[in-house]
């Protein structure tokens, strides 16, 4: 699904990821942890195209495909969907349009026609049950007066709708009360799948607990110092960063 | 003849119609040479001949009604007030002719003197029994011909006034307006005016007296012309006097859109806020000029101003200027303009959805647009110019 390959990547003139070597299969699950500051979410961002990140160095093979020189909009179309850290307010666009755009977007890519807009809101409507959101939210503007849950369970939906190959999931945990978290996590789970991938960023392992990885690497100074199974994850919580990449 | 001789030749028998194209005479049509002018110039009109306005109009009125929004229509053709197209309601009495009736002095500027020598002043009286919305539509026919509707607005205590003022229609004429209302104690008026004429140079004036506890909102909406050019000034002259002036300009191609505001505090304990937003694309031009005058008594006073503007061509231009002006200590101010271009972030986000980037900067544009429309406090006009703005933008 996912090969990254000596993945070198900088903001201006500061080098941020420094090597990353990471092989996603079919229907895995990895885990992305580490401490602040170590270049988590720079490895998102780069998957998905930001051009604030400048790639020096390395390759991305996405389904056999140079994922660095798709269009970040080529690549969602191809299947690849990033869950915002911290998702962007657009005041003005209402939730149901981009929903609805962004579906088409993705059919229009597979050569299906529009979705008929009476399929399209039992469509949208099944999968705001599943994330327990109440309909009036497809009429607010996108993220717009959202708490922190409200707009990582919108990512979830979007999610949920467009029914990625890859999902890359940057701190989903974070600002998460116990109960949203809970739905978050089950709204992943809903998608596991055998033929789709997840990438989850976290600093923690709260998502963990709901969400069990195949795989967890560490990721520090901009290289994946450590990668195990659910276990690594276990032993970071009770010895730290700093005791588990000491022994690293 | 020229644009002034020709407006001068247009006025009236009243003796303050006469004195009003004498004072047209004396200051001309405004230009460069005034502050207010800067950014302008009706060059393109002085060498024209306009005429007296013709009334008749064969399409249908009813084509210019907003989807759901049921209100008293009436209709002025190239500011001639038809009777015979209009409604009539109750709580809403007018008075045709009625010049005599006029309180606002001419020497504002040579524009304001024109309308009031030519004009035909209808006087419109609100009372608490009006239930509807009013829909004043402007239909604008032909070629350079001087069309100079004059209102005046008596607002009761405790009336509540929603008026729509349209103006629509192909013709390139002069439509040289005047607005005036007086609201009493208590009285509230929410007036949209939106302005869908491509080729006239319009040219409106209006003036707002509001008194203790009234509230006076206007929402302005240009979506792009030739030229326009709307000035307003609001005077809060009792207590608890409140105004709201919301406004958004769209230019694209060659157009041109000119925001006057003017809010002032006479006394203390009233309230204002504003909020313009413009989109200049294009060789399209707008200036957005708004003051605030807090007077020496005018303590306790609070105002807050925002202007945004979005430039999306090199070669269009955006010209804003907020102003305050305060002589008391005790009062609540802020303003705020920016011009920029669309959100980078907004932008990638639509974009890792599968948006592609050109639709991406069409839809942010819309919301741009869209936040202003989101605010009115008409739901029918709110959705209409929803679809206005997906069918331009998008």
């Amino acid at each position: 699904m996912l090969e990254i390959k000596n993945l070198h990547a900088r903001v201006g003139d500061k080098p941020i990821l420094k090597g990353i070597n990471l092989s996603v299969g079919e229907g895995e699950i990895h885990a992305i942890m580490g401490p602040n500051g170590s270049g988590k979410s720079t490895l998102s961002s780069v998957l998905a195209g930001h051009d604030d990140y400048e790639v020096t160095e390395g390759e991305v093979i996405y389904k056999g495909e140079n994922l660095l020189e798709l269009e970040p909009e080529e690549r969602a179309r191809a299947g690849v969907f990033l869950s915002f850290q911290y998702p962007v307010e657009v005041p003005g666009v209402k939730n149901i349009y981009l929903l609805k755009s962004a579906l088409n977007a993705k059919r229009a890519h597979q050569g299906l026609d529009e979705i008929n807009p009476v399929e399209f809101l039992k469509l949208v409507r099944e999968k705001l049950q599943l994330m327990k959101m109440d309909e009036a939210f497809l009429h607010r503007n996108i993220n717009e007066g959202f708490s922190g849950g409200e707009k990582k369970r919108n990512e979830i939906l979007q999610m949920q709708l467009l029914e990625p190959s890859l999902g890359l999931l940057d701190e989903t945990d974070s600002g998460l009360d116990v109960d949203a978290l809970r739905i978050v996590g089950e709204g992943i789970n809903h998608l596991r799948d055998p033929k789709r991938s997840f990438v989850m960023v976290t600093h923690y392992q709260r998502l963990l607990d709901h969400v069990k990885p195949d795989f967890v690497h560490v990721l520090a100074g901009g290289q994946i110092r450590a990668s195990g199974d659910f276990t690594l994850a276990q032993r970071l919580e009770k010895e730290g960063y700093e005791g588990l990449l000491a022994e690293a | 003849m020229s644009a002034l001789e020709s407006l001068q030749a247009l006025a009236g028998n009243s003796p303050r119609q006469l004195q009003a194209a004498e004072v047209l005479g004396q200051l001309g049509l405004p230009g460069r040479q005034l502050e207010d002018w800067k950014y302008l110039s009706l060059k393109h009109l002085q060498s024209k001949t306009l005429t007296a306005p013709t009334s008749t109009f064969d399409g249908d009125i009813a084509s210019f009604d907003i989807p759901g929004l049921t209100a008293v229509r009436l209709v002025w053709v190239n500011g001639v007030f038809r009777a015979d197209l209009s409604d009539q309601a109750e709580g809403l009495t007018l008075v045709q002719d009625a010049i005599d009736l006029d309180w606002v002095a001419p020497e504002l500027d040579g524009l304001a003197a024109a309308n009031l020598a030519a004009g035909q002043l209808v006087e419109l009286a609100v009372s608490d029994a009006l239930q509807m919305p009013v829909h004043c539509l402007f239909i604008a026919e032909g070629e350079d011909q001087a069309a100079q509707p004059r209102l005046q607005w008596r607002v009761a205590a405790n009336a509540h006034l929603e008026l729509l003022e349209q103006h629509v229609g192909e013709g390139a004429n002069l439509v040289n307006m005047v607005s005036q209302f007086d609201l009493a104690a208590d009285s509230k008026v929410t007036r949209y005016k939106l302005l869908n004429t491509k080729n006239a140079t319009h040219t409106g004036h209006t003036w707002a007296q509001v008194r203790r506890n009234a509230d006076f909102q206007n929402h302005f909406i240009d979506l792009g012309g030739k030229f326009h050019r709307d000035q307003i000034c609001v005077q809060l002259i009792e207590g608890q006097a409140n105004t709201r002036l919301n406004g958004l300009y769209m230019v694209d191609g060659r157009n041109l859109s000119d925001s006057h505001t003017r809010i002032e505090h006479l006394v203390p304990q009233a309230t204002s806020a504003q909020h313009y937003r413009g989109i200049a694309n294009g060789r399209g031009k707008a200036v957005f000029n708004g003051l605030v005058y807090i007077g020496e008594n005018a303590s306790q006073s609070a105002t807050e101003q925002k202007n945004a503007n979005l430039l999306l061509s090199d070669t269009a231009e955006i010209n804003p200027k907020p102003e305050l002006q305060i002589h008391n200590d005790d009062v609540v101010a802020s303003h705020g303009s920016t011009v920029g271009n669309l959100d980078e972030e907004q932008l990638f986000y639509l974009r890792q959805r599968g948006i592609s980037e050109a639709e991406g900067r069409a839809l942010l544009t819309f919301a741009f647009a869209e936040q202003i429309a989101q605010a009115l406090p008409s739901q029918p006009l709110a959705d209409y110019l929803e679809a206005r703005f997906a069918q331009d933008v998008l």
